[in-house]
């Protein structure tokens, strides 16, 4: 699953491997950490107005999503987004390469997740741990999102990190 | 890896990588990755090649590296 944003142009913007390793970096990592300090830090304060956890929270979110729209009409967005009757074999070989390779992380972080669940759900008639588990609508909700941006975004992550750069222009 | 004279061919014609590109129906980027020997044609796409220059398919890729000109040119001065 990807999807890649076509102008009216039809022209991919010009996107630096250095600015492609930043920014997949960035989406990936600001959206799960912003949803932790959200959790970790819910309302920390006595005054309501100072919601520290939530605004820290919703700034690390907004930046991955910031990270993925600089990319969400680039090159590498394109070879993995694009309809395929419009890539060329090289460019169908490297998606192949990163849609397998991101199935592969989506899979096993989707294995490891349940298996955390299993065990917390366990543990909650217990009095020996208490593990954290989504409950509200907000907890499932964000998951959503971050599935839904892993998805999006590991194949691209793939491309940034491996691709060879591209031969110089004549 | 598969070696191939395309630079080689391409600068004899006076082709850019974008009109060579589009007359096989690839990305002009394809064909830099191409002659860098990072990406390794599929049979049609050689096949292409091959035509579209009018030489036979072992004139264009190898599994061995291709004698450098000069070499050959200097190999055919001694004898």
């Amino acid at each position: 699953m990807s999807i890649f944003y076509r102008g009216r142009s039809g022209k991919t913007q010009a996107r630096s491997p250095a600015m492609m390793k930043w920014a997949t970096s960035i989406a990936l990592l600001a959206y799960p950490a912003g949803c932790l300090i959200q959790l970790l830090f819910p309302d920390t304060t006595e005054r309501p107005d100072l919601r520290f956890g939530e605004a820290a929270g919703l700034i690390l979110v907004a930046t991955s999503l910031f990270a993925f729209a600089t990319f969400a009409a680039s090159s590498f967005q394109r070879i993995v987004g694009e309809e395929t009757d419009k890539l060329d074999e090289f460019e169908m070989e490297l998606r192949r390469k990163a849609h397998a390779f991101s199935y592969q992380v989506f899979a096993s972080l989707t294995l490891l997740f349940i298996i955390y669940l299993g065990i917390s759900s366990d543990l909650l008639d217990s009095d020996r741990l208490t593990l954290w588990h989504p409950q509200t609508y907000n907890h499932w909700n964000a998951l959503f999102w971050g599935a839904t941006l892993y998805a999006l975004v590991l194949p691209t992550a793939y491309l940034a990190w491996t691709m060879p750069a591209a031969p110089e222009d004549e | 890896m598969v070696h191939n004279r395309l630079p080689v061919l391409r600068a004899e014609r006076g082709l850019s990588r974008k009109a060579l590109a589009e007359a096989v129906g690839v990305n002009y980027q394809t064909i830099g990755y191409l002659e860098r020997g990072d990406f390794n044609p599929s049979l049609e796409l050689a096949l292409k090649l091959s035509a579209y220059f009018g030489l036979p398919i072992e004139m264009l890729f190898s599994l061995k590296p291709f004698t450098p000109l000069s070499q050959m040119a200097n190999d055919k001065g001694d004898t």
